[in-house]
Formats: structure tokens, sequence, C-alpha cells
């Protein structure tokens, strides 16, 4: 007979990439991002290329609702943020 | 065919005095293990009752005052395979009959040389003289070993009668056959090679089969046997001695990398691959230490020997302490020469799933991971791709 271990039971290891990170950002009166906080700089922002809005999940409890910003901050660093409509909290994601 | 024997006799015990001359005064016996059982190797010329093969028992009965000491057999055949190269300098064909015997062929070497005296100088110099060689040059092996056991040390003796008359006095001893058929020949009456000779060679063949045969033509003087040269194989030794003794297998590796450093940067390895890697060692008070290992594909780099040699050395207890090391590398090929399959893919799943499981016994699970593309079409960046561990 099989002895039980008592460890539980685990089908591997899956884990999504790509998660978004908080970010502190300062926006505008418009809600465009004006300085974005990175490793503890202040850094403003120099130009917004894009910016989309995504809608999705809305049968979930927490549909996702976000409004991204693609921005070059000072120097010449490209930084993807958005803003989560729901809890209105900022985030950086890769894109 | 002319051919020289040169003789060493007694190879073993006089590279034993040579590093302990104090045996030179007592007897000893050498002797070599075959599994549980410990048998003769060589012997003290003195112990003339002993014979290679015995067992420890048996010698120890016959020669109670020897000493038994353990066979160093990687060094008498590194020191043996010196003498065979040098031989080798002087004559394309060199055949290694044995540890202490050769066979030297001399056909068209004269004028190369100048006169055959002039040779045989050569190859009695190609033997350290504390080993006393002996050589014996005759037409054909057997008639040139009988005269290398009538050379004195350091001499060479080419029989001058005709072969026949030569050999006849011989004892039966001296034929390169089963010790049970030499006490049958004995039991016959037929003690010397001249009582064989007498005999016409259908009783003798009909007595002894094929070996009979033979016997019969060796007892004539007559040896045909070809020369069968030896293989002459391309290594690469670099060796290194430790300023103190290492005992840490650690220290063995950082030894090895930089052996392995040395030969890969010589320019004769350059595009070259080994299939063998070949370790020896000389421990403290203990016989010399050797480990081969076969690389499964050639190898053609540092870190990838290396790392073969480090796996196969895993778990392996250290002989002692260890004075000096040295490493070689065989069989030398221009290619690597890996096997392809039909199925590269199903054979590299097979490797890595070989590999893995190996990484989830050690580290107790799975280290490796992918990254696989889940909904790559999501317009949510965190939902297209997730890390995932792999199992092929």
């Amino acid at each position: 007979m099989v002895k039980d271990t008592g460890k539980a039971s685990s089908s591997g290891y899956i884990r999504s990439l790509n998660q978004p990170i908080d970010v502190s950002v300062k926006i505008d009166e418009t809600g465009s991002p004006l300085v974005i906080k990175l490793r503890g700089r202040w850094l403003k922002v120099e130009s917004v290329d894009d910016r989309w809005r995504i809608d999705d999940e809305w049968w979930r409890d927490e549909p996702v609702s976000r409004n991204y910003f693609s921005c070059v901050v000072d120097e010449g660093i490209k930084v993807a943020v958005f803003q989560n409509l729901g809890t209105k909290q900022w985030y950086r994601q890769r894109m | 065919m002319h051919v020289a024997c040169v003789l060493i006799d007694h190879l073993p015990f006089k590279l034993e005095v040579r590093r302990d001359p104090g045996l030179r005064k007592r007897r000893a016996i050498i002797v070599q293990r075959h599994g549980s059982r410990r048998i003769v190797l060589d012997a003290s010329p003195s112990a003339h009752s002993v014979f290679p093969g015995m067992s420890l028992q048996e010698a120890l009965a016959c020669c109670k005052d020897a000493v038994p000491i353990e066979a160093d057999s990687a060094s008498y055949e590194q020191e043996f395979s010196t003498i065979l190269l040098r031989l080798g300098d002087r004559s394309p064909v060199v055949e290694s009959a044995g540890l202490g015997y050769a066979y030297v062929g001399l056909d068209g070497l004269q004028d190369t040389y100048g006169s055959e005296e002039k040779l045989i100088e050569l190859l009695l110099q190609a033997v350290p003289p504390y080993l006393g060689t002996q050589i014996g040059v005759s037409e054909g092996k057997f008639p040139a070993y009988l005269a290398a056991l009538s050379a004195g040390p350091g001499r060479a003796h080419k029989p001058t009668q005709r072969l026949t008359e030569y050999v006849a006095p011989w004892s039966v001893d001296v034929l390169p056959i089963e010790w049970e058929i030499k006490t049958r020949l004995h039991s016959f009456g037929l003690n010397t090679l001249g009582q064989v000779a007498e005999r016409s060679i259908g009783p003798i063949q009909a007595q002894f089969g094929k070996v009979g045969a033979r016997i019969w033509h060796l007892a004539q003087g007559i040896d045909d046997t070809p020369l069968i040269p030896q293989r002459v194989e391309e290594e690469m030794k670099e060796s290194l001695t430790f300023a103190a003794p290492i005992v840490e297998v650690t220290a063995l590796f950082v030894a090895v990398d930089n052996l392995l450093g040395r030969i890969f940067a010589r320019i004769e390895m350059r595009g070259r691959y080994s299939r063998m890697a070949s370790l020896e060692a000389t421990v403290y008070n203990k016989p010399t230490w050797q480990r081969r290992v076969i690389f499964k594909t050639p190898v053609g780099d540092r870190s990838q020997a290396l790392f073969v040699i480090k796996a196969s050395l895993e778990g392996v207890a250290m002989p002692g302490p260890l004075e000096d090391i040295s490493l070689t590398l065989g069989e030398l090929t221009g290619e690597s020469g890996q096997q392809e399959s039909l199925f590269r893919d199903v054979r590299q799943r097979q490797r890595l799933g070989q590999a893995i499981s190996q990484l989830k016994v050690s580290q107790g699970r799975n280290p490796i991971y992918q990254i696989r593309e889940v909904e790559p079409w999501s317009r949510i960046p965190e939902r297209r791709v997730a890390l995932v561990t792999y199992d092929p």
C-alpha cells in the first residue's frame, strides 16, 4: 500500500507572466500622465505616443476596465502605464 | 622473417627494486588482485619455485620468507609502453607480446642503419640499462625468443648454427603453450624440443591437434606467425604534481580542469575531438590510481569534457592522498561523430526528459520552466503567456 506523504497534490506550476506592477503617476486635468515614479525617481513624461481603453471580462466580479498610455519619459525611455478604472490605481506593464 | 626479441625478464620486480632498492636483498612476490583472489604477477629471480599465475598462498608456501608486494600494474604498463614507443622509433614493426616481451621486425632496416649490429645496439639503448634487457635475433619469433633467453642482461645473442640444432637442447617448457600440454609432453617422454623434432608431425598432431602441429614446427625452429605491429594511437597527455598531496575531490576537479585547459590549448587539438579520457594519479603509499572515462559523444572543448569527467567521478571515493595527476585524452578524431537520428525531435526530447528526471531527483522538484502562449490573442497582456513547468 502506498503511504500518504501528506503532501498537497499539484498538477505542476503555472504562473502568468507580465503581471502589472504598481506605479505612482501624477496626471493632468485630462487624465494623461505628467510624471511617473520609476525606481524611486520622478520622471517627466515627454510625450504620450498612444492611448487606448480595454473593457473585458465583464462577466467576472472584477471586470477589466483599463486606460492605457504609451509614454516616452526622460532619457527617451518608453513606458506603458494604465489606470484601473474600477480602483483608479495606476500600473506599469510591458507591451 | 628477421626478428629481434626484446626480453625484459622480471620487469615488475626490477621496477619495484628501482622504487625500493632494499628489495634487492630480500625475496619479494608481486601480487595482483583478481576479484577476491591474489595472483602472483612476478617474483624475485631468487624465488625459483614461484611462478606467475600461482595464488599468493601457494607462493608463500613455497617461499616462506618472501615479502608480498601489491602490483602497480598501471606504472608497469606505462613504463613498458614507453619502451615500446622507443623501439617504434627504431623499427616500424613492433609487437608487444606481454609485459616485458616485444618483437621487433628487422627486415629491410639494415640499409637504413648501415649494419645489423648498429641496429641491435640502438635497440639495446632503447631500454634503460637498469632493466637489463636481453635481445635475441633470429628468423621467426620463437627462435628469437630462445636467443633472447640465451643472451646475458644488456646483451644480444644471435644463434650461428642451424635453427633445428639450436632449438633441439631446449626444454619443452619454453614452448608458448598451455601448462597441461607441457606436462603431457613430459609424460610421453618428450622433454626437449629435439625429442619432439625427431618424431614425425603426424603422431604429434594426432595427439594434440592443431597445437600439436605448431609444437612440431616450433621444435624444428620454424615460426612463421606474422608480426602484428602495435597500433600507434595518438594521445594528448598533460600532468601536474601537487605541492602537497590532495584528498579532496574538489581539488582534483580543479587540477583536471587545468590539465584540460592545457590540452585543449595545444595547436594539435584544434578541431579535434576525443572519445576517451584517462586519469592516472600517484597515491601516497598505494598503487597508482587509474580511471578511464568514455565520452558517449566525442568532446571537443574543455567545459564539455570537464562536465563528463566530473559526472563520472561523482560519488567515487578518493583512493588516498594524491601526489600528482596526469590526464590523457585519447581516441582522437577529427569529427564530433555524433550519431544522427531519423527521429531527431524524439531523441532530443528523450535526452531532455532524462536530464529533467535527474534534476527532479537531485532538487526534489522540476526546476525547468517553459514560457507557453496561453491566449496570444488576448487584449489583456498578462493573459497572453504563462510560465509552466516543462515536462517533455
